[in-house]
């Protein structure tokens, strides 16, 4: 266990700064076009609309480097707010993006056909010969259309999580081949040096953050800590353990709790890396996962061979002790969603009483169940172990029979990770007996490993 | 739901310092210039001096341009007329650009603007005359 006087705790004032920053850049997006506009803009309705269609983009675009820095795995709003939460907003916010940047394609070709009376596809024609960098706009809009398309639930389900990606990673691509026909043709620009060295100065900032912390700081990491594969365990049926080692990895100020990114360098797995919890509070030489058999990667897992490179990118997420405010903490773990649970455990400091709720269908889904039992045996009786095994309604996750196995349910801090319904009920106890949301953590990315 | 305060207080913030330093400009077309008599049409002298070329007619509409002429140098480059209308938008993204070329010039040879060639072709046209009468 480490000292916990090492940890980081965010106090949220960062993610407070950061949303008030990101609200101003909304308004000097919007500004920049309210600014620049003229009596030409509404000398008439297909000008007003062409104007209308200047705006959608803007506001679109700006939702779409939104949505890159909220993924950008920038250390300090990963800590405030959590990466499955910022993972949510990026999955709202990226709509709208998408929405309104068809708005400006739509509008824009209408407005000016209305303007030049010109029929639709001949006007679409001119636009595309006549301004600066508009096949590379194009080419720019049909990629962010893909990643669109392809992140809509109903599609999504039928492909494979890496084929999802790597149209996903494509969005970068879209944003930055956009950018020239906005600077050059963009009335808000041309001859409005502040205001293009606001949109550049965003770009760069946004190229920057990707760079140095999704792609620089994992690398650098990475190699520095020399982390390979030493041990793969089988923990139970489709369950395994990933046990790695590195060099200084306490230097990773990772926690319980939280999760990295895996990237092992083996044949066909070296495009996707995937999001796993720790399963054991790391220490200065080893870290464990372990994962359940839910697609094609966790089982290629269990074939991992000793010695392979792993490149990780983390630690992320907002389940760590640290956020717990009360001397007396619950910990709902089921099935594989133990792990995360398991790894906490570690994380507390002494003195805080543990009432651990491990709930699984069945006996032989107990993963881990022997630690926890030695946990709660050497813990001088600050941990407790409570199996739920049997079927759903065999064990209600209600107010009632939580507050029955844990009188003081009430008064804890709430720690769960595992299944949607399972969540959404213990959520719904907790608010029943009056735990505040600040007292309720959950991780969905514990539970569903690659399908975020 | 604080955040949300902030994100809005943000927005807000940001539009409104904004439009207070530079409001939009609905009353008149930003894009002509009022034109001032021009003091002396035969030489530079030190103080500025605006020269107004002649009108070139094309095929959207006239074109027209003022140039100031500082200390032997062009430092500023007006449209006095531009073609109006359904090629408004032509206008509107070229004549900063023909602008800012024409300064850098310090000429009339300048490229043409891409999707704005007869308001380019009229521009330096209009501008060479300018540029005669000021003898430059």
């Amino acid at each position: 266990m480490r000292n916990a006087s090492t940890i980081k705790y965010s106090s949220g004032a960062g993610v407070d700064w950061a949303a008030l920053i990101a609200g101003l850049g909304l308004g000097l997006t919007v500004a920049m076009q309210v600014t620049s506009m003229s009596r030409a803009d509404v000398s008439s309705v297909y000008a007003a609309i062409t104007s209308f269609s200047r705006l959608c983009a803007l506001v679109g675009t700006y939702f779409a480097v939104l949505g890159i820095f909220l993924i950008a795995r920038i250390p300090f709003v990963e800590r405030g707010v959590g990466h499955d939460r910022l993972v949510t907003w990026h999955r709202k916010l990226a709509p709208y993006s998408l929405f309104l940047i068809g708005f400006h394609v739509i509008f824009v070709v209408v407005g000016y056909a209305g303007q030049d009376q010109l029929p639709l596809y001949k006007e679409l024609w001119a636009v595309l010969t006549t301004f600066y960098w508009m096949w590379a706009a194009l080419g720019g809009f049909v990629l962010m259309v893909l990643a669109g398309v392809t992140s809509y639930k109903k599609a999504r389900a039928k492909m494979s999580y890496e084929t999802w990606w790597i149209i996903h990673i494509y969005t970068y691509a879209a944003v930055a081949l956009s950018f020239m026909h906005q600077v050059l043709n963009g009335s808000m620009f041309v001859g409005h040096p502040l205001a293009r060295l606001y949109w550049t100065g965003l770009y760069v900032l946004m190229g920057a953050s990707v760079v140095y912390w999704r792609i620089g700081l994992p690398l650098v990491r990475s190699l520095h800590h020399n982390i390979k594969v030493d041990r793969v365990v089988v923990e139970g049926p489709g369950v395994v353990s990933v046990i790695m080692r590195g060099r200084k990895l306490h230097k990773l100020a990772a926690q319980g709790g939280q999760f990295f990114s895996w990237r092992f360098l083996e044949k066909g797995q070296l495009l996707v890396a995937h999001p796993y919890s720790l399963s054991a509070a790391p220490t200065e030489h080893y870290m464990r996962i372990t994962v359940k058999d839910l697609g094609d990667h966790s089982r290629s897992l269990a074939l991992l061979r000793v010695g392979t490179r792993v490149f990780v990118e983390g630690p992320y997420g907002a389940f760590t002790a640290g956020r717990a405010s009360s001397p007396h903490v619950v910990l709902v773990g089921g099935g594989v969603g133990i792990t995360p649970i398991r790894a906490i455990v570690e994380e507390f400091k002494n003195g805080v009483q543990m009432d651990v709720i491990f709930r699984a269908s069945k006996e032989e889904d107990l993963v881990l169940r022997e630690e926890l039992d030695y946990l709660a045996a050497n813990s001088d009786g600050t941990i407790r172990v409570h199996y739920l095994v049997g079927a759903r309604k065999n064990h209600p996750m209600d107010a009632r029979s939580l507050t029955k196995l844990v009188p003081s349910f009430a008064d804890a801090d709430i720690y769960i990770c595992g299944p949607t319904p399972l969540v959404d009920s213990v959520r719904k106890a907790a608010q029943d007996v009056g735990v505040p949301k600040d007292k309720f953590h959950d991780e969905a990315f514990g539970y569903h490993t690659g399908n975020q | 739901m604080k955040r949300a305060l902030l994100i809005a207080g943000g927005t807000i913030g940001g539009l409104g310092a904004v439009l207070t330093i530079t409001p939009p400009d609905f009353s008149g077309t930003t894009l002509v210039a009022t034109d001032t008599p021009a003091p002396g049409q035969t030489e530079s002298a030190v103080p500025p001096a605006s020269f107004t070329g002649s009108v070139v007619t094309t095929r959207y509409g006239n074109v027209q341009v003022k140039i100031t002429v500082e200390n032997g140098k062009i430092t500023d480059a007006q449209a006095v007329q531009v073609p109006t209308g359904s090629s408004d938008r032509y206008t509107q993204m070229s004549v900063p650009v023909l602008r800012e070329r024409t300064i850098a010039a310090q000429s009339a040879n300048i490229q043409a603007v891409s999707g704005a060639s007869f308001t380019s072709y009229g521009w330096y046209t209009s501008l060479a005359s300018a540029i005669a009468k000021a003898g430059l």
